[in-house]
Formats: C-alpha cells, sequence, structure tokens
C-alpha cells in the first residue's frame, strides 16, 4: 500500500528524468552552431521575426557571454530561494532551493523554429534532499501557407477565464515544483499540433497526442499511468475580434487521477466538450469557459471513477486605473448520476470534487504595478461554498534591475478533511527566491 | 458726384473698416480658438503614414540613475480609414520579458482592442483597453501618449508661439472636454510645441488631475517617412515624470516605412509564434 508514486518518463524523448535533458539542450544548441548558414540574418519583410541584426546590435552592446548566449537563442536563469515548507505533503519544513533554467528560441532561415526549455532543481540543499530536472518544452514548428506545425514535447494552455480552466485538459502540472510563479508548475506533453487558419482570426486546431503525462503531485500511493497513444483534441477558435470565443474537443485520459479504495490512483479515458469566450466592455472584461465532461462511469455506480461532470467559470476583471485590477470569478461544478460518497468512496471524491452535487466557489485576484512597473503585488485566493475551506496567496515581486528579480509570497490553504483545501493545509508556505537572468 | 462717390466709397470704407476692427475685436479667440484645433488636426494626421516596422530600444531610469533596458521589434500598419493604426510589439530583451508580444488594435469611435501573449502562460489573453493613463510597458509614456490623443475629445486654444531649438512653434494649449477624458488620461491639461513647418510635436507638458505638473517629453529627430502626404516620425522620444524623477528615453534604431507590412503581423497567430 504505502509504495511511492511511479515516476514519470521522458521516454519519448529518449531521456531520463532526472538527467540527460540539458545535454539534450545543449546538443540542440550545438546543432545550431555548427550549421551556420541556418541562423543566416532574416529581413523583416521577408518572414514575420524579427530580424537577426538586431540581436547582434544587443550583442554589441551586452556582456560578452552573454551577448553570445543572446545571438545562439539561449536565456534563462539561475535562482535560489527559502520556503518553509515543500509541496510534498510532508512535515519537512525551512528548505532551501536552487535551480537553473535554461531556454533555447532560435528561428532558422527556412522558417523553423526551434524551442527548448528546461530545468535542473536541488528543491531541498541538505543533503537528502530533492534533486531533480525537467525538459518543460522541446519542439520545432513551422508555418507553411495557412498552416502552423508543431511537433514535439510542447504546453498547450486552453482557456479563457483566469487559472481556473475547465477546457484545459491536454497538458499537465506539476504540483511538486518549488516556483514561485504559479504557471511553471506546466510542463508539456510530446504532441503534434496543426492549426489550419482559415481567417485571419478563425483557426482549426487538431492535436495529437501519442504520449500521455499526467499531472505530479507527491503521494505516497501507487499511480498507474497509461500507455495507450491515442488522444487527441480538436479546437475551433476565433480571437482578435470583438469577442473571443472558442469551441473544443478532446478524447483522451484524464490527466488528473481517480483515486481508488484500494489505495491506487488510476487514469481514465474522458472526452470533454468545451467552450470559452470573452470580451471587454469599457473597464471590465468579462470571461465564461464550460466544459462537460463524459467519463467512464456515466452512470454513477463506480465509486473509483469520476461520475460525468460539467465545470463551469464565470469571471469579471476589472482596471481601477492606475495599474490596479481585480478579477472574481464565480465556478461550480455540477455531478450528474450524483450520490453521496460512501466512507470507501470518501478521499476519491473529495480528490476529484465530487463530494457535493454541486461544488461552488469563489476566486479572487487584486494587482496593483507600482514604480514604472518594477514593483507588482497581488493577492489571489479562493474558496468554497459549501464546504467552507479557502486558500490565499499574497505574492511580492521586484525587478531590482534587468538580470536580479526577488520574489517572495506566502501560500495558505485551511479548510476540514472534507475539502482538498484541508489535505493542502500541509504544503502552507512562506516562500522567497532571488532570479539572475542570463 | 465724384465727391459723393468718393464719400460713399470713404464711408463704405470707414464701415468695412469699422465691421474688420470689430470683427478684428471680436474674433481673435474664434479665430484661434479654430486655428488651434486645424492645428491639432494637422498634427493628429502628421503621424499616420501606411505602415512601419521598426526595432526600438527603450531605456528607463529612475530617480538614482539605475537603468533597464528593453528592445522591441515592432510593426504598425493604418487602417483603411486614414486614422486607426494597428500595433504590434514583440519584446527581444531583457530574457524576462523575451517573447511577451503585444497587439493593439485601435478604434476611433469605441474603445481600443487589445491582447497580450505572456510566455508563461503560453496563450494570448484580451486587455481591457479603456484606460490610457496607466504606464506603457513600465514607461513614462502612457498608453493615450503613446496612441495618441484624439483631438476632438479636448478643448485646444492657440496661447502664443515660440521657438523650440530653433525652431518656430505653435503652442497649444489642451484640456479634456470632460470628466471621462480627464480620468481616462489622467491629464488635466496638455501643453504642446507643434513645429510650424510640418506640425510635428516637438515637446509637450502634461498635468495630472489634480493640475500638478507631471510630465515633460520630448520629439527629436524627426524624419519625413511619407514625402507625398507629409508624413513623420520622431527617431527618438524622451518624456520625464517630474514627480518622481524617473525617465524614459526611446530610440528607434532601425525602422522602414510604408513597405507593404503583412496584415499577419496583426493577428494573435502571429504572437503565439516564438
Amino acid at each position: 500500500m504505502h509504495v511511492e508514486k511511479m515516476p514519470q518518463t521522458f521516454s519519448a524523448l529518449g531521456m531520463s528524468s532526472s538527467g540527460g535533458i540539458f545535454s539534450s539542450l545543449f546538443l540542440a544548441i550545438a546543432l545550431v552552431l555548427t550549421v551556420p548558414s541556418l541562423v543566416n540574418a532574416s529581413e523583416i519583410d521577408d518572414d514575420l521575426a524579427p530580424p537577426m541584426s538586431l540581436e547582434e546590435a544587443t550583442a554589441a552592446t551586452s556582456h560578452p557571454l552573454k551577448a553570445q548566449l543572446s545571438q545562439l537563442g539561449v536565456t534563462g536563469s539561475f535562482r535560489t530561494g527559502y520556503w518553509s515548507s515543500n509541496r510534498l505533503y510532508d512535515d519537512v519544513s525551512n528548505v532551501g532551493t536552487a535551480s537553473a533554467w535554461l531556454k533555447l528560441e532560435k528561428k532558422l532561415d527556412n522558417g523553423i523554429g526551434l524551442f527548448a526549455e528546461g530545468y535542473s532543481a536541488r528543491e531541498d540543499l541538505r543533503s537528502d534532499g530533492n534533486t531533480r530536472s525537467s525538459m518543460r518544452e522541446m519542439y520545432i514548428e513551422t508555418r507553411q501557407g495557412d498552416f502552423d506545425f508543431r511537433i514535439g514535447r510542447q504546453i498547450i494552455a486552453w482557456g479563457r477565464t483566469d487559472r481556473l480552466n475547465p477546457t484545459d485538459n491536454l497538458t499537465p502540472r506539476d504540483a511538486r515544483l518549488m516556483a514561485a510563479d504559479i504557471d511553471e508548475d506546466r510542463f508539456g506533453s510530446l504532441a503534434a499540433k496543426a492549426s489550419w487558419n482559415l481567417t485571419a482570426n478563425d483557426s482549426l486546431t487538431l492535436v495529437l497526442l501519442p504520449e500521455f503525462q499526467a499531472n505530479k503531485s507527491y503521494s505516497k500511493y501507487t499511480e498507474v499511468i497509461p500507455t495507450a497513444n491515442n488522444q487527441w483534441a480538436i479546437k475551433y477558435d476565433q480571437s482578435g475580434k470583438p469577442i473571443d470565443w472558442s469551441v473544443s474537443y478532446y478524447d483522451g485520459y484524464d490527466i488528473s487521477s481517480d483515486f481508488s479504495s484500494t489505495g491506487v490512483y488510476q487514469h481514465y479515458r474522458i472526452k470533454v466538450f468545451g467552450m470559452d469566450i470573452a470580451t471587454t466592455v469599457g473597464s471590465n472584461r468579462f470571461a465564461l469557459e464550460s466544459a462537460y465532461t463524459q467519463t467512464q462511469d456515466m452512470n454513477g455506480t463506480d465509486e473509483n471513477i469520476k461520475n460525468p461532470f460539467l465545470y463551469t467559470v464565470f469571471g469579471v476583471e476589472h482596471d481601477f486605473g492606475n495599474n490596479t485590477s481585480g478579477i472574481i470569478q464565480i465556478f461550480n461544478r455540477h455531478v450528474y448520476n450524483y450520490t453521496t460518497a460512501s466512507d470507501t468512496g470518501r478521499l476519491h471524491d473529495i480528490f476529484s470534487s465530487q463530494l457535493d452535487r454541486n461544488q461552488d466557489g469563489i476566486s479572487i485576484r487584486i494587482a496593483k504595478k507600482w514604480l514604472n512597473e518594477t514593483l507588482e503585488t497581488e493577492l489571489a485566493g479562493s474558496t468554497l461554498l459549501e464546504r467552507n475551506g479557502y486558500s490565499l496567496r499574497p505574492r511580492v515581486t521586484y525587478l531590482w534591475s534587468d538580470s536580479i528579480k526577488l520574489l517572495a509570497g506566502y501560500e495558505y490553504y485551511e479548510g476540514n478533511s472534507n475539502t482538498y483545501y484541508g489535505y493542502l493545509k500541509k504544503n502552507n508556505t512562506l516562500f522567497m527566491e532571488l532570479r539572475y537572468f542570463y | 458726384m465724384i465727391t459723393s462717390k468718393m464719400t460713399l466709397s470713404k464711408s463704405s470704407f470707414l464701415l468695412m473698416s469699422g465691421l474688420v476692427l470689430v470683427a478684428g475685436m471680436a474674433l481673435p479667440k474664434v479665430s484661434w480658438a479654430l486655428t488651434a484645433i486645424e492645428i491639432m488636426e494637422k498634427n493628429f494626421v502628421v503621424g499616420k503614414y501606411p505602415d512601419s516596422t521598426s526595432e526600438s530600444t527603450m531605456t528607463l531610469t529612475n530617480k538614482s540613475g539605475q537603468q533597464r533596458v528593453r528592445k522591441t521589434f515592432g510593426t504598425s500598419k493604418l487602417d483603411a480609414n486614414g486614422i486607426d493604426n494597428k500595433r504590434m510589439t514583440r519584446f527581444l530583451e531583457p530574457a524576462d520579458v523575451k517573447g511577451t508580444v503585444s497587439l493593439l488594435v485601435e478604434h476611433s469611435d469605441k474603445d481600443d482592442d487589445i491582447w497580450i501573449y505572456l510566455p508563461s502562460l503560453k496563450k494570448v489573453r484580451r486587455l481591457i483597453s479603456s484606460n490610457k493613463k496607466d504606464s506603457f510597458v513600465g514607461t513614462d509614456f502612457s498608453y493615450g501618449d503613446v496612441i495618441g490623443h484624439k483631438v476632438n475629445e479636448w478643448n485646444h486654444t492657440l496661447t502664443k508661439e515660440e521657438e523650440v531649438e530653433g525652431a518656430p512653434c505653435y503652442v497649444i494649449e489642451s484640456i479634456p472636454k470632460d470628466a471621462t477624458v480627464k480620468a481616462n488620461t489622467g491629464y488635466a491639461k496638455r501643453i504642446s510645441w507643434i513645429q510650424k513647418d510640418n506640425f510635428v510635436t516637438v515637446k509637450t507638458i502634461a498635468y495630472d488631475e489634480a493640475n500638478e505638473l507631471l510630465k515633460e517629453a520630448t520629439y527629436k529627430r524627426w524624419k519625413e517617412v511619407e514625402p507625398v502626404k507629409h508624413r513623420w516620425q520622431a527617431g527618438i522620444l524622451e518624456a520625464k515624470n517630474l514627480q518622481t524623477g524617473h525617465h524614459t528615453v526611446i530610440t528607434i534604431d532601425q525602422s522602414k516605412y510604408n513597405t507593404g507590412v503583412k496584415d499577419e503581423y496583426f493577428t494573435t497567430r502571429y504572437m503565439e509564434q516564438q
């Protein structure tokens, strides 16, 4: 029963999760270096990329090493931080962290773009600390007429509401990562994405995912990762007009696991029919996103599998002026064929947000920028109305210079054992991070 | 008869002279106000060229001299109505903001549309655009300064004429027509020095909503980018916040004009590409 969660692999790229990613990245850089004919300057008018001459101009004004890296399209950061707790649901406290992040962005002469980003992190500087690496993305992309193609490990983020996105089911997050930026916990799956741009504003996107990557969070229980390769998604999107909207469909495995009464995390197939819409009126932005999910337990008879559900988020953002904005969102998860959870199925329903027929909640975010956008303050939070669990996340970011950034904040969760927030209480943490960009 | 004619002519002359004098006494304000509007309208269109691609450097310096430098690649394209522009800006440096892309689509008859692509979010997001007073990407220029203030939303007065660095200029005082314009732009008053020969702005000062002196901006190294219609673009734009001591210099390092910029630049498709 008490088995560590199975490690994810990077088998698709032939890399282990704890090594080799940077050698692959450096291999990509070396490839660029050894094929100089591919990296000649592009003309502004010949393609849609910024001209290389600017990079050269930049290089001339920057530190020599930094300039060289810039010319190669390499950027990144070194980070160190203090966390009063890790994100592993344990009792470890006062954690020192250090990590190196590396990013390669290069547009070749033939219009092919290369992108790769990864990190190697030591998440507890003590001798028994946790060290791991991850290649978040590594893909090539090209455009051929009205078509765009992107192949490789990539993050695909769907949805127009703020941080709560019912349609965002394609690529996962790593909840264990100790990064001060909330979206850095995303990582990619191996995918082939093709977009047909029907007009300047309308596109049809098809995604094939031959590899399944699940959300990652620490658990002492076993997790079974499916090895099937028949996942796909399609989306029709319109953006650039007064109203932005999309409709989408995903058929594949659920990146969120189902916790069975036998103590195993399983991933079952789902079909998700989604939509989103957003527009602005005066000082307000309105966004609505909703998705209906069909599961493998449509009748709601198996307590180890999620019931079908409808997840909807509606939000209003208001611009208060003086670089201050606020967002309030209401969300609802309606569970179909609901039955009250048995004792054995209770944990499943808590982790799956299906303990109640309707789970209603509110999320807020207030942000302000100061001192010519060098200082940013933010307070984010959410609460579940039926179960009284809540989270708060104040955060301060200060850009000391173009190279140095300071981040500090607090993640606070409160709730009883009938809420997911209650389980996250062990992860309450104060954090501070220093980043040096190169 | 001759005398009579002469007398009549003299009377007519005196009458005409009197009318002119009266008109001259009554008209200066009207005449100057109209002239001010005309000047501002000419000033508004003088920067409306068909399209551009440019590479710029923004140098932001705080009161203690600490600098931040941002390099951008941008394109613009004028709408068929000759007023509204589409503007795309891609940040190339520093590493912290590299890959950020903004797209602004102006609408003279309603609020503009703004989208932003943040590499950390991996998606394009529509932004609220009604607020024109906030800083443009941390610089001392506001969004309103960058887009250009709509002439018909302000009352303009030609207060005097004077030289700026040897160039004769009109000095126009502009007051917002209503509280909404004042609140949205953040200015209670703007004073613009507009060069008489080509109607470009060479200097502005602006007062905040409390009517306190807020910022001074200068525009230099003007280049006639469309000689037929006489359209101009400044090569160096400098703004200083007189209340905080922060200042910004935007230098157009390279630029091309009227080359037929592709529409694809102004799509969310382009924004999402690396």
